[in-house]
């Protein structure tokens, strides 16, 4: 017996011996997440209260270090990669469109007049204004849209856009990214939506508007989203 | 086979038509005994009626069977993927691609409630097409069309 034990607590001293010594230190740099983010996400791989080489991490300045096996460390690099990505740039060009009793097509919208011709049977539509609005993932902007509409004069016709982008996602087929969008005409809101959509996407979001004496408006919003 | 989760599927692969006829023979001895698939039935044709009054109220000259084959169709292509759990959504799905979801809406944009994303996924949307959200006081119709980059989606007060 005890030469059974003799030779466990050799062979016990030799592996904790070896898990010490493997130990690695490495440092990461956080892109987006606040420390404190990090340091949840983290801490599930930092084995603190193991009896040999312990793990340890400290933290300053957008910086990690972490002392842990390397394939704890190699996990640690997985989970950041896919939480602390860099924020994706996401430009939205928008489309405002009337709809009501236009002959003429007009080429600029072509394709979406196409499928709005297929379900709804205004007799026309017409592009009103357009805007770009470049943003980053998690935040907003505002953007004036200059417009024309049909019957109205042109002090009246400008429009105040404001949106917002959300997470983007890195799906299978294509990315995506939670958009708040809102159409404004002088301080009243024509349209005001929270909706999620694919890179390249178009959304035609349409309304009845009195300011379309009977027609409709329609945004049309097509998000590009860069970096990912 | 008579159980509800076959009814359920039954139901929501059925044109309205064929909901509103069908009161007798297998699907009207289950339905009859069923309130739950009952109430599903009454859902699906409550909300097609709601939203054939809707759109013909604000665009008269809107082409509501046309857009509701359109739905039906789209939906059918992910219909074997559905669980029953979504089946309210799904049946608001059917009448046009109805997603009736009205929530206010907060800015920025937080995460995506987990029934609303499970209906999205279920009609084939989450991912590559939209999850919508409106005003309290607003109704919203997601029509698909034949181009898979464009989406309609309707705002009606």
């Amino acid at each position: 017996m005890k030469i059974v034990a003799l030779i466990t607590a050799t062979l016990g001293a030799l592996f904790l011996g070896c898990e010490r010594d493997s130990l690695e230190v490495r440092t990461f740099t956080l892109e987006r997440l606040a420390l404190d983010q990090a340091f949840g996400l983290i801490d599930p791989y930092v084995y603190r209260d193991r009896e040999v080489g312990p793990g340890t991490m400290s933290m300053s300045d957008g910086l990690i270090t972490v002392r842990e096996l390397p394939e704890n460390l190699d996990r640690i690099a997985d989970v950041l990669e896919e939480y602390d990505r860099a924020r994706s740039g996401v430009r939205l060009h928008f489309q405002l469109i009337q709809a009501n009793g236009f002959d003429n097509r007009d080429p600029s919208i072509q394709a979406v007049e196409v499928e709005l011709r297929k379900l709804l049977r205004y007799e026309g539509y017409r592009l009103v204004g357009e805007a770009v609005l470049q943003l980053r993932e998690g935040g907003g902007g505002r953007q004036m849209l200059q417009g024309t509409l049909e019957g109205v004069s042109q002090g009246d016709s400008q429009f105040n856009l404001s949106a917002s982008a959300g997470m983007v996602s890195t799906g299978d087929q294509a990315s995506t990214v939670e958009l708040f969008v809102e159409l404004e005409h002088f301080g009243t809101e024509i349209l005001g939506t929270d909706v999620t959509a694919a890179d390249g996407q178009s959304l035609v979001l349409g309304t009845t508007s009195a300011l379309t004496g009977g027609g409709a408006l329609i945004l049309v919003v097509t998000p590009t989203i860069e970096g990912t | 086979m008579t159980d509800c989760t076959t009814q359920r599927d039954w139901i929501l692969e059925a044109d309205p038509e064929a909901l509103k006829l069908n009161a007798s023979g297998e699907h009207g001895d289950h339905l009859a005994k069923c309130p739950e698939c009952r109430a599903l039935v009454d859902e699906i044709l409550g909300a097609q009626a709601a939203l054939r009054e809707t759109l013909d109220s604000v665009a008269p000259a809107l082409d509501v069977e046309a857009a509701l084959v359109r739905a039906r169709e789209a939906r059918r292509a992910t219909q074997r993927r559905t669980r029953w759990q979504v089946a309210l959504p799904l049946a608001a799905a059917t009448l046009g691609g109805v997603l009736l979801m009205n929530r206010p809406s907060p800015v920025p944009v937080s995460g995506f409630d987990p029934a609303t994303v499970r209906a999205a996924a279920a009609l084939g949307l989450a991912g590559a097409g939209p999850l919508v959200r409106a005003e309290s006081h607003q109704r919203v119709a997601v029509l698909p069309t034949e181009n898979p980059n464009i989406t309609v989606i309707w705002f009606m007060e």
